[in-house]
């Protein structure tokens, strides 16, 4: 039972909104929502209503939902410490997010894992991740599992581009590509690890290192959720067919800092500029301009979904004061 | 049957009886470390894969396949290179089923051939497994075939990620008399008088050779295999008879099994212990000899505390 998810898809708001005539009506009700809840998220996490560090999502959406639209049931999915996305997006349950945040065991882990550890076994969905990337090595012994049972699941692999330089995860690019293994790694080049440029400490992009391993791979605007849907369709659908690893690097942005309660100091690594100007390439507004609709009419269920969740997390603290 | 034909055995069992059961590290096909002979041959190559050097990855490939219900063996080349594959052992493994809320039967062993046979220096010499027992995951260090055959019913009954540290000193040890419901944790190899001394497979067959070279009456020798201390081997140890104790183990002194094994003896009693001494392993014989635990340490130590 969902009640939070539930009481989301009855809003009035949302269903005007994805009546409207558009491409992805689904793709833009998880946006919408992972947007809504994310930000609520970060609002209970400034008032210190949640437990430990938050790293939200706002922002990203496009890829997790692009991404995870391709996705079916038996296929799987290996997260990030900014995991609510993927969670959300593969259908996990909402009430039980805002609950592990809580440290409730009702939560998704029983209070045991927080916001860095969502997951929901039942939906293959097999946990983010503290460790930037910890996941992605698992994600192979999965898939391994998947192809040595003769199982069309495909695995999707998240990671960041943070994780791009750990070992065990180009150790992993190797297995992947040497025993031939089904699995989509999907890096989320969100422009910074903690505070750094992947361009600082790299030479090289997160594709052309998968490449440099024999994986099919591609660069993609990760702020554009067309253009996600449609790369994950192709990509998943070699990985599926020729059951073979293949990445995305989909470059996006973060738009909170990265952590909610990270301060900004006074020499920041934040360019101003650069902010804003990624702002102005929020997908949801690119996905208003283009089909339509009033972004007014998007952020009142924004706006309505934060409401939601407040008010449900509000509770929970009354109740267990 | 000596130890690592014992070992070999239980194996082979293992992968007759669940036929999700799958060998995982470098050179295992080609048994390198004269673990898994014939275990390819017999199951081929979807069962006995072979790894690239990637301790971190392979480790962490071993525990996704292990959560998708497969039976999983993973061999280091020597035990120091645990220290490579740790994060996938301590942060994911370990912690998987806890942080998750799940339940999963987390069918996955880490095997680990630890110790020196001389001359190999600083980066293949180390008893790493005071680490594991440290960080609270389930450790045994064989020192018996007694201990293979019990360890792997374990594995059976009690499905979760385990690391076995297989002694190159203890690989030829044979058949000891024992009794069939010892605790293999804990429990008494030889039966003596006026001394007990506890030993862990990286110095047990030490031990036996220099009480015979020494001559003297017999003290009498437990085997500690459970180097995470559960219940029952707290148990085991609590029971031992009230005789002066020494422990003798090739692992570092400082902060390690010999202060957590006090805890569990008597005061009175507790006499001492023969450890490593905490500093690399050097490649001169004469230089090793003064840093591990072997046969010369040893007989001085036993003849000092005779006196």
């Amino acid at each position: 039972m969902d009640v939070l998810r539930d009481k989301i898809e009855e809003l009035e708001s949302l269903k005007y909104l994805i009546s409207l005539k558009q491409p992805f009506p689904n793709l833009l009700r998880e946006s919408i929502l992972i947007r809504g809840i994310e930000e609520a998220i970060v609002a209970l996490a400034k008032e210190r209503q949640l437990l430990g560090p938050i790293h939200s999502y706002v922002g990203e959406e496009a890829v997790a939902v692009g991404v995870l639209a391709t996705s079916k049931e038996n296929d799987g999915v290996t997260s990030t410490h900014r995991g609510h996305g993927h969670y959300i997006s593969r259908g996990g349950n909402i009430t039980k997010l805002i609950d592990e945040l809580h440290g409730l065991d009702t939560g998704c882990n029983g209070g045991n894992g927080g916001s860095m550890h969502v997951a929901d076994l039942s939906k293959n969905l097999y946990g983010a991740n503290g460790i930037v990337g910890g996941g992605v090595p698992i994600a192979c012994g999965i898939s391994l599992a998947n192809k040595l049972d003769n199982s069309d699941s495909l695995i999707y692999c998240f990671f960041g581009d943070g994780a791009s330089n750990q070992g065990v995860v180009l150790e992993s690019f190797n297995l992947a590509a040497f025993l031939s293994l089904p699995i989509l790694f999907i890096c989320e080049n969100n422009q910074f690890a903690q505070s750094t440029r992947l361009k600082d400490v790299s030479l090289t992009s997160v594709s052309d290192k998968a490449k440099g391993f024999g994986i099919k791979s591609t660069i993609s605007n990760g702020l554009c959720l067309e253009e996600m849907y449609s790369i994950s369709l192709e990509m998943s659908e070699y990985s599926r067919t020729k059951k073979k690893p293949s990445l995305i690097q989909a470059d996006t942005y973060r738009f909170h800092r990265h952590f909610v309660s990270e301060r900004r100091k006074n020499i920041d690594y934040l360019d101003e500029d650069i902010h804003s100007s990624f702002l102005e390439k929020d997908p949801l507004i690119k996905y208003s301009r283009k089909y339509a609709i009033k972004l007014e009419d998007i952020n009142i269920v924004i706006q309505e979904i934060q409401n939601i969740v407040v008010s449900y997390s509000n509770n929970i603290k009354e109740k267990t004061k | 049957m000596n130890l690592i034909e014992t070992f070999r055995a239980k194996l082979f069992s293992s992968f007759e009886e669940n036929k999700n059961s799958i060998y995982l590290g470098e050179d295992v096909r080609n048994a390198h470390r004269g673990i898994a002979i014939g275990l390819h041959e017999k199951f081929g190559d979807y069962k006995v894969i072979d790894m690239p050097i990637s301790e971190s990855g392979f480790t962490g490939l071993g525990l996704g396949l292990a959560i998708s219900g497969k039976n999983v063996f993973v061999e280091f080349n020597f035990a120091g290179l645990i220290l490579l594959g740790l994060d996938q052992i301590f942060n994911q493994a370990h912690k998987y089923n806890e942080m998750m809320n799940s339940n999963i039967n987390l069918n996955i062993t880490y095997i680990l051939p630890t110790g020196t046979r001389g001359g190999l220096a600083g980066h293949h010499s180390d008893n790493p497994y005071p680490i594991l027992s440290h960080l609270g995951i389930r450790s045994y260090v064989l020192s018996t075939p007694f201990d293979c055959e019990k360890i792997f019913e374990k594995l059976h009954n009690s499905p979760k990620p385990t690391a076995l540290f297989l002694p190159v000193a203890a690989f030829n040890n044979e058949e000891i008399p024992r009794n069939e419901y010892d605790n293999f944790g804990f429990y008494k190899a030889i039966d003596g008088v006026e001394l007990n001394i506890i030993c862990t497979g990286t110095t047990y067959k030490y031990i036996e050779e220099s009480i015979q070279e020494i001559n003297k009456k017999s003290p009498n020798v437990y085997i500690l295999t459970d180097i995470l201390f559960q219940k029952d081997t707290i148990k085991s140890i609590q029971n031992i008879e009230k005789l002066p104790v020494l422990f003798i183990d090739d692992t570092f002194e400082t902060c390690g099994l010999s202060s957590e094994l006090q805890k569990y003896i008597d005061k009175d009693f507790w006499l001492g212990s023969l450890n490593r001494y905490s500093k690399n392993v050097p490649f001169s014989k004469t230089l090793e000899d003064k840093v591990i635990v072997g046969k010369d340490r040893i007989i001085n130590c036993l003849k000092e505390v005779i006196k």
